[in-house]
């Protein structure tokens, strides 16, 4: 049990994003943050990962927005190509599609069509609740929407460090970044050291969790964090799984990710997206284009169902992919 | 009353950007080249007032159309040609084309070839000079068709609630692509909607510089003073259709005819003489030296090489993989 001077010098995921907030925010002066609700006369955000900012950096800098998103992160991209740095919150990823078009036709694109001569180095943090009944028009992940679009990068930290250290590089990124938050990993009790302030991880570069021999467990988010519960299960019946947190959805890390598939010779993708056209997908392509010759085994996906997200708990348990469908695609993938 | 130094830029900017679309036509036609630069005729004395009237550090957000506010603001036509045809002497090396080209030099910050998407981003240009402090206005033109869209609405809503230093011009020619603006419109006029966001509607006929070039300065002093943004509708007129190979037939019989007869750039070069704001001699010279302007223009984007094919993978991002 830890006790409350503990906290003082740690943080879960939920406070290592406010704090990565709130470090950005007291380094650089052009730094400021637009959302629904975000201030804390409005409760410092539905998620509540913005207390106390608009009281320290003043409403100009933390500034709670109608809801508008295709006004107000069309607004954070005018800033962004301005010379600011603005971090909108899209409270929940499902909504999406209120602001795709500026995100995909402006941000995403501004770079190339100037020929390199203006950047959009805005930071979009997006939340999904999954598990709690909202259902089909609020528990979307997708990711794949904005990775299928160049120009945009499109991260999802596992855990509450480098929830920290890829939001620091997000902000500092002269790109538009996407930063996917599950809620339920938001929440967890798992606590760090407080981060110093500014450290960062690069964009774009998978982290290996656990060094293995026999499989490559490749992807992001709860599932990947939940991997290495399910490889110590797998190494008592002398199973050992390798785990690739990919971090960054789009660029993701293909060197990282051959380098391992073509020690272990087997992989398994997985993420909570759904597998139809999601980033599983892509990422197993490319696995079979560079690697197919050396591999003893299909590759194995696990992700959500070809379905909307249902409400009743029953039947969204069955939606989620678990802990047990991680572990079956890769008893699948061993026994092959 | 306009200094006639101004009268005189503006109709500079004007002759230029007529003869600029009448050239583009030209060379289309003819086969010369390929492009499909929408035709910004019938518009030319509104973009020559919004460019000419903006400060050289204030922020020009214009649309596909907007050609001539863009050369008001600074920008080359010979960039611009170039751009068109795809060239690498163009704003853009040719990878934007004409449909979305801004000149950072210039101060034509942003441009948008998706209706009314450039009103949101406008307002974040004018939001960015507010939590600056600095005192540039943002000048943001539109066509009629985009104030349908949601975009005009949320940016409009931002730009009253927090007083942006932001003007927003909408190009009324009355018609949207193909469709009749009156078709369309539930109300008769776009400036009828700023009372929706408590912020002024301005009507005016850019046919009447004057009154156009008040229109829009005030707006701008307004912004710049921190009264917040303003929204003007100005009147222009469809002398081309849409794009370059829309005949108009939507149109009732004589009206395009009637457009050119009342071209409103000629109706200027008579107005500027008859009140003595200038002789016959200098409108001529200012004639003659945009149509060498033009003429340059063409012959740089012509003989300008295609980019070479490894430019097609360049520039999707700043950075790639490392953070800086």
């Amino acid at each position: 049990m830890s006790k409350k001077s503990d906290n003082v010098d740690t943080v879960n995921y939920k406070e290592a994003v406010t704090l990565a907030l709130h470090d950005a925010l007291d380094a650089d002066p052009t730094v400021f943050l637009l959302g629904e609700d975000i201030a804390d006369q409005e409760g410092g955000g539905v998620w509540k990962v913005t207390p106390g900012l608009s009281t320290k950096f003043g409403l100009e800098r933390v500034r709670s927005t109608p809801i508008a998103e295709e006004g107000f992160i069309g607004a954070a991209i005018g800033a962004a190509q301005a010379g600011m740095r603005p971090v909108a919150e899209l409270m929940i990823m499902s909504f999406l599609g209120c602001a795709v078009d500026v995100i995909h036709n402006v941000a995403a694109k501004w770079r190339y069509m100037t020929a390199g001569q203006a950047s959009v180095p805005i930071t979009i943090t997006t939340f999904v609740p999954t598990g709690i009944g909202m259902a089909a028009q609020h528990s979307d992940s997708l990711e794949i929407w904005l990775a299928s679009s160049p120009g945009v990068k499109v991260v999802q930290p596992s855990g509450p460090l480098e929830a920290y250290e890829l939001l620091t590089a997000s902000i500092f990124d002269d790109d538009p970044v996407v930063y996917v938050v599950p809620t339920n990993l938001m929440y967890r009790p798992t606590r760090v050291p407080k981060p110093q302030p500014g450290t960062r991880v690069d964009i774009g570069k998978a982290h290996v969790t656990r060094v293995g021999s026999d499989v490559s467990v490749i992807g992001y988010g709860t599932p990947i964090a939940d991997a290495l519960a399910v490889a110590d299960r797998l190494a008592e019946d002398g199973i050992d799984a390798e785990i690739v947190d990919l971090r960054t959805i789009a660029p993701f890390d293909s060197d990282a990710i051959m380098r391992s598939v073509s020690k272990t010779k087997r992989a398994v993708v997985v993420h909570e997206a759904r597998t139809n056209f999601g980033p599983s997908a892509e990422i197993a392509a490319r696995i079979y284009e560079e690697l197919f010759g050396e591999l003893e085994a299909p590759i194995q996906r696990v992700g959500a169902p070809f379905t909307s997200v249902p409400s009743s708990p029953v039947l969204e348990a069955e939606f989620i992919p678990g802990s047990s469908d991680v572990e079956a695609a890769i008893r699948k993938a061993i026994d092959a | 009353m306009i200094d006639r130094p101004v009268l005189h830029r503006l109709y500079e900017i004007s002759t230029l950007g007529k003869q600029f679309d009448d050239k583009v036509e030209e060379v289309v036609r003819s086969g010369a080249a390929r492009t499909n630069w929408f035709s910004w005729r019938g518009s030319e004395l509104l973009g020559a007032v919004c460019g000419l009237s903006l400060g050289p550090d204030d922020y020009l957000v214009v649309y596909y159309r907007e050609t001539v506010a863009q050369i008001a603001k600074g920008s080359s036509p010979k960039e611009l040609f170039a751009e068109a045809l795809g060239k690498t002497g163009g704003l853009h090396k040719g990878k934007s084309g004409f449909l979305h080209m801004a000149d950072l030099d210039a101060g034509v910050v942003m441009n948008s070839g998706i209706i009314a998407e450039q009103l949101p981003v406008a307002a974040g240009w004018a939001l960015s000079s507010t939590l600056r402090g600095d005192d540039k206005v943002t000048l943001c033109t539109f066509g009629d068709g985009g104030a349908n869209e949601g975009a005009f609405h949320e940016a409009l809503t931002l730009a009253s609630l927090w007083k942006l230093p932001v003007v927003y011009v909408c190009h009324n020619n009355l018609y949207a692509e193909h469709t009749a603006f009156a078709k369309m419109s539930p109300v008769a006029h776009v400036a009828d909607r700023a009372g929706a966001y408590n912020i002024p509607g301005v009507l005016v006929d850019s046919a009447d510089v004057v009154a156009t070039w008040n229109a829009v300065t005030t707006a701008i002093d307004r912004a710049r003073n921190g009264d917040g943004p303003t929204l003007i509708e100005a009147l222009t007129s469809r002398l081309r259709g849409h794009t370059r190979a829309d005949a108009m037939e939507y149109a009732p019989e004589g009206e395009v005819a009637a457009n050119w007869e009342a071209d409103p750039v000629v109706r200027f070069r008579a107005w500027l003489i008859s009140e003595g704001h200038a002789s016959e001699d200098e409108l001529a010279d200012l004639d003659k030296k945009a149509h060498e302007d033009v003429e340059e223009a063409w012959h740089f984007a012509n003989e300008s090489p295609y980019p070479s094919t490894d430019e097609l993978y360049a520039d999707v991002f700043a950075q790639v993989g490392g953070v800086r």
